[in-house]
């Protein structure tokens, strides 16, 4: 996420992915009565998924993530006497 | 439980609500908004989770399983699209001033009241099945808490309390309570926020009843959800572990889409998310807090439903009802009070907040426009029409809710909660085409979205709502079973003969197909407007037309400021009309008199703020009725935007190409002068050289043939001849070594040792080479050099050649009987300043700048022609630049000049070092 435009781009990955996990034919793989630790296997499926949409919808609506690419500070860019020398 | 607990709480908790509502909004009235933070917003657009969650949600579970997910996985879908869908119509509801769905709508196909019209019935009647859900828990919840007796668990008795319907009393009492809270004055612009902190309250009050009711039964029944489960799988309830059995979802994606479109085209939901949002940045929060929200109500539905189940083995129980009938079932009558408020805060929250968007709508798309039209009634002549709106709003709430009552009367007693809840959902979807399309695409007209609207809503009503009357028996029955007059290919269940789908899935995919058909051809087929495309192009694009003013400014014609306040003060308030126009008047910082011609800007100005009390259909004709003379034909004004922007971006772009062009000529200009310069440098640099060159060489010359010519030159006068020619070859080769020198430093190949540098070592060294010089001129130099100098970053032998340049400078140039020079050094911020002062004449003005140029001295000093090269102070120049000082030349008042330069402290440059 370096750029604004891009997270329009991440969201609509995001709904098409969980889109795809909702719908047959992956819902019908995870769709069955097994117990997994006691607790039936497409119960942990949806709320699992639907957990993990919510936690990757907020990492994407932080504000501000572009703010972290800082303007670049090198030695390079600061005035020096190079270059006050070549207009000598 | 007596009935006199239940309602003496009942009527605590609606009192409370009402406590806070009043408190929130006195502070906001003081400028202090409480409800201003994204966490009430979240909470707020929570009212998605009504009766239907509350109790319908178990209710289906303990039949299907997970069957009841979807209603909540849609909405969650669609959040995750928030930046592209929420933040459009929020920002389009802002910039337009939007106060409904049907506003929306009817404002994005060309401000068409009959649009907004039939918008509002759709809502209307589609949101009649779910009023009546509401009335239904409530009434139910409520007589199931009051009987005492065991059977009453598994079927309420539908007696009536105080000789009337329980059923009525609620209808009756939430639509006064609505009243209350939703029409005490007409907003023009502030939001509610009163209404939006009580229900956010609300919100918060179902969850945790929700939990209480979750974690008892998890946690006090059983021994966590693993037990429970178990136990449910020994009891053979392993079917509603999962979504479908047979790998049947249809009915899953069919719910899913449906409540996909509903979260947004729900009237409440539009309204309490998009119309009451308060700063659109707070959905970056709601976007996830609000899907975390719906998970978390969702996690005890199924353990709930499960324990329902395992607690009523074998006996028929209004499953609906679970979360009574099991506390009460296990002797926990507080808690069942406990859910039952739970439940109250549901379904009053969805009642409060939809019969206050309906009843907007009503008052603003259906009622006002048929007035304005009835001329008998003659309402333009009317002065204060404020009370005018509230009533009708009012009146509206009022028939809302009995009409939700007379659905419940009709069919609601037969069908689930959640079977009435889709059915309204389905309704609602009829909007998503008009919604979504009008905000993506520019083209769809407004007889295209009212054809789509209009036949997805017959459908809609054809396929769901009548024959929910036929099976209740007000319409025959063989309606249903044989087609209505036996026509078979239009059975409602099965049109065309398409059988085997659910109902839901039917009728969806047959409304879809007619909404969504026309909806395209049409908008392909016909003709859009000028309003229509503006509009248009105002939605679609509405994030590049937020900054600029001319939407909608096709307004000719005059009116005057008095007509136009007095119009908007007609239905906002005098007084609040007054406040705005000075506010306006304020904001531009312009005067407004009476009796002056209002500008496009002020009735644009006047339009928007009508639109926020009436709708923007009716604001515009309202607007258009003190408007005198007529309103600029819309075709000519959009053929006019449209060749504007057109020659706009033409011209841009010419302007664009210019000011490169220019950009261009100049950069060749500036580098043809530099060219023209350095040429004449050259000449002037190869001249002065030729000179420098021949001085020396001609008195060698000269010696040389003196010496050649007169061999009878006496051996005294011989060495005196030889010395001046070994003292002019040296001049002759220091001239070329100093050439040489300041070739290399211009060029940059100079070898520099930079290193750190004692400045006071350095000075003394370099005096002690000049003490010759010194002596022989007979002058008197003075150093003043302090304690504990720092030291530099320099060359020592170049810092050393400035030195004596400059001492060597003011020797010959110092006064000559009484040559006095200074050398003194000063520590500042990161330099060492060393200035060499000396008595002589001082530099000419006018020189001062030009003394540092190559051959400067030579030219200019006409007398008294000195040795010297005229190189030495260019090369200082050369030298001290490169090492990142300045020299300069001032003249002294009381006669004769200071040379000074500076040169970089070593303990202070970290940054030129790292730029090395």
């Amino acid at each position: 996420m370096t750029r604004t435009g891009r997270k329009k781009e991440w969201s609509i990955l995001l709904f098409v992915v969980s889109l795809i996990a909702f719908v047959p034919p992956v819902i019908s793989l995870f769709d069955v009565p097994t117990l997994i630790f006691g607790i039936p296997l497409s119960y942990l499926y949806m709320f699992g998924i639907w957990a993990g949409v919510i936690a990757m919808t907020a990492l994407g609506a932080r504000r501000g993530t572009e703010k972290t690419i800082g303007p670049p500070v090198r030695g390079r860019e600061q005035p020096n006497p190079d270059a006050a020398h070549g207009e000598g | 439980m007596s009935g006199g607990i239940v309602l003496t709480v009942s009527f605590l908790y609606l009192g409370l609500l009402f406590a806070i509502a009043q408190f929130v909004d006195s502070r906001a009235e003081k400028g202090r908004p409480l409800t201003r933070n994204p966490y009430i917003y979240t909470l707020s657009i929570a009212v998605f989770c009504t009766s239907w969650t509350f109790y319908g949600s178990v209710g289906l579970a303990a039949t299907r399983g997970l069957d009841f997910l979807p209603i909540y996985l849609g909405p969650t879908l669609v959040f995750v699209l928030w930046s592209i869908v929420w933040v459009k119509i929020v920002r389009i509801c802002k910039v337009h001033r939007i106060t409904s769905i049907a506003d929306f709508i009817a404002s994005r196909y060309g401000k068409q009241a009959k649009l907004g019209g039939l918008v509002t019935i759709i809502a209307v009647v589609g949101t009649t099945p779910y009023i009546s859900l509401q009335l239904k828990s409530i009434a139910t919840s409520f007589r199931i808490l009051v009987s005492s007796s065991e059977t009453a668990l598994l079927h309420a008795s539908s007696e009536p309390i105080f000789f009337i319907d329980t059923t009525l009393i609620v209808a009756i009492a939430l639509a006064l309570f609505a009243i209350l809270f939703g029409t005490r004055h007409i907003d023009a612009s502030e939001h509610h926020e009163g209404l939006v902190a009580a229900i956010a309250f609300e919100s918060v009050v179902k969850l945790v009843s929700f939990l209480a009711v979750g974690f008892f039964v998890t946690y006090g029944l059983y021994n966590g959800f693993s037990d429970l489960f178990s136990s449910a799988a020994e009891n053979g309830l392993e079917a509603l572990f999962t979504v479908s059995s047979d790998s049947d979802y249809s009915t899953w994606m069919t719910m899913t889409v449906l409540s996909m479109a509903a979260i947004i085209c729900l009237p409440r939901q539009f309204y309490i998310t998009a119309v009451e949002n308060p700063d659109e940045s707070f959905l970056r929060k709601a976007t996830w807090l609000f899907p975390l929200y719906l998970l978390v109500i969702n996690i005890f539905v199924l353990p709930i439903a499960l324990a329902g189940r395992l607690s009523f083995d074998g006996v028929s129980a209004d499953a609906d009802m679970f979360m009574l009938t099991v506390p009460l079932f296990h002797d926990q009558a507080f808690l069942a009070l406990f859910a039952f408020v739970g439940g109250l805060s549901a379904a009053t929250s969805m009642v409060i907040v939809a019969a206050i968007a309906l009843s907007t709508m009503v008052c603003n798309d259906l009622i006002m426009p048929l007035l304005l039209r009835w001329k008998g009634l003659n309402i333009n002549k009317n002065d204060d029409l404020t009370g005018l709106l509230l009533t009708i709003r009012r009146i509206s709430i009022l028939l809302i809710l009995i009409l939700g009552y007379v659905y419940y009367l009709i069919a609601s007693e037969s069908y689930s909660l959640v079977t009435i809840g889709l059915v309204s959902f389905a309704a609602a979807a009829q909007f998503a085409p008009a919604i979504i399309g009008g905000i993506f695409w520019k083209g769809a007209s407004y007889r295209g979205a009212i054809t789509g609207l209009a036949l997805g809503f017959v459908v809609w009503l054809y396929t769901l709502l009548l024959p929910s009357f036929a099976q209740s028996g007000w319409l025959p029955l063989s309606f249903i079973t044989d087609g209505p007059y036996g026509v078979a290919l239009l059975k409602p269940y099965a049109l065309l003969g398409m059988e085997g789908l659910d109902r839901l899935t039917h009728a969806i995919f047959w409304s879809m197909l007619f909404n969504i058909g026309s909806y395209w051809l049409v908008s392909l087929l016909s003709q859009q407007t000028a309003i229509e495309r503006i509009q248009g192009t105002l939605f679609v694009d509405v994030f590049g037309h937020t900054d600029d003013e001319r939407d909608s400014r096709y307004w000719r014609g005059s009116a005057t400021v008095a007509d136009l306040q007095q119009l908007v003060g007609r239905f906002v308030g005098i007084q609040r009309a007054a406040q705005a126009f000075a506010d306006f008047a304020a904001e531009r910082d312009i005067n407004l008199r009476k009796s002056q011609t209002a500008d496009a800007a002020l009735l644009d100005f006047a339009e928007k703020m009508l639109a926020g009390a009436i709708g923007s259909a009716t604001a515009r004709v309202m607007v258009g009725s003190v408007v005198k003379g007529e309103i600029v034909g819309l075709e000519e004004v959009y053929r006019i935007l449209d060749e504007t922007s057109q020659v706009i971006e033409y011209s841009h772009r010419l302007e664009q190409k210019s000011a490169e062009l220019e950009r261009a000529t100049t950069q060749l200009r500036n580098a043809n002068e530099r060219l023209q310069e350095l040429d004449s440098l050259k000449d002037h640099f190869l001249s002065m050289v030729s000179h420098e060159l021949r001085t020396p060489l001609t008195s060698l010359r000269a010696f040389g043939e003196i010496l050649v010519d007169n061999p009878e030159v006496s051996p005294e006068e011989r060495t005196q001849f030889l010395n001046v020619i070994i003292k002019e070859s040296t001049r002759l080769t220091r001239l070329i070594d100093q050439l040489l020198d300041l070739a290399r430093m211009e060029a940059g190949q100079m070898d520099w040792s930079l290193d750190t540098v004692d400045m006071a070592v350095t000075l003394r060294e370099a005096m002690a080479t000049l003490a010759g010089l010194i002596k022989e001129n007979d002058v008197a130099v003075a150093l003043h050099i302090p304690e504990d100098l720092p030291p530099v970053r320099a060359d020592r032998d170049q810092l050393i050649q400035v030195i004596i340049n400059l001492v060597s400078n003011a020797i010959k140039f110092c006064d000559k009987t009484e040559g006095r020079i200074e050398v003194a050094v000063s520590v500042a911020d990161d330099m060492l300043e060393v200035s060499v002062s000396d008595n002589g004449k001082g530099v000419r003005e006018g020189m001062i700048e030009r003394i540092f140029e190559k051959f400067h001295q030579s030219l200019d000093r006409d007398e008294d022609k000195l040795q010297g090269s005229g190189l030495g102070l260019a090369i200082c120049r050369e030298i001290v630049t490169f090492l990142g000082g300045r020299v300069w030349v001032a003249n002294k008042p009381e006669g004769g000049a200071v040379f000074t330069f500076t040169v970089p402290r070593a303990d202070r440059q970290d940054v030129r070092l790292s730029a090395e």
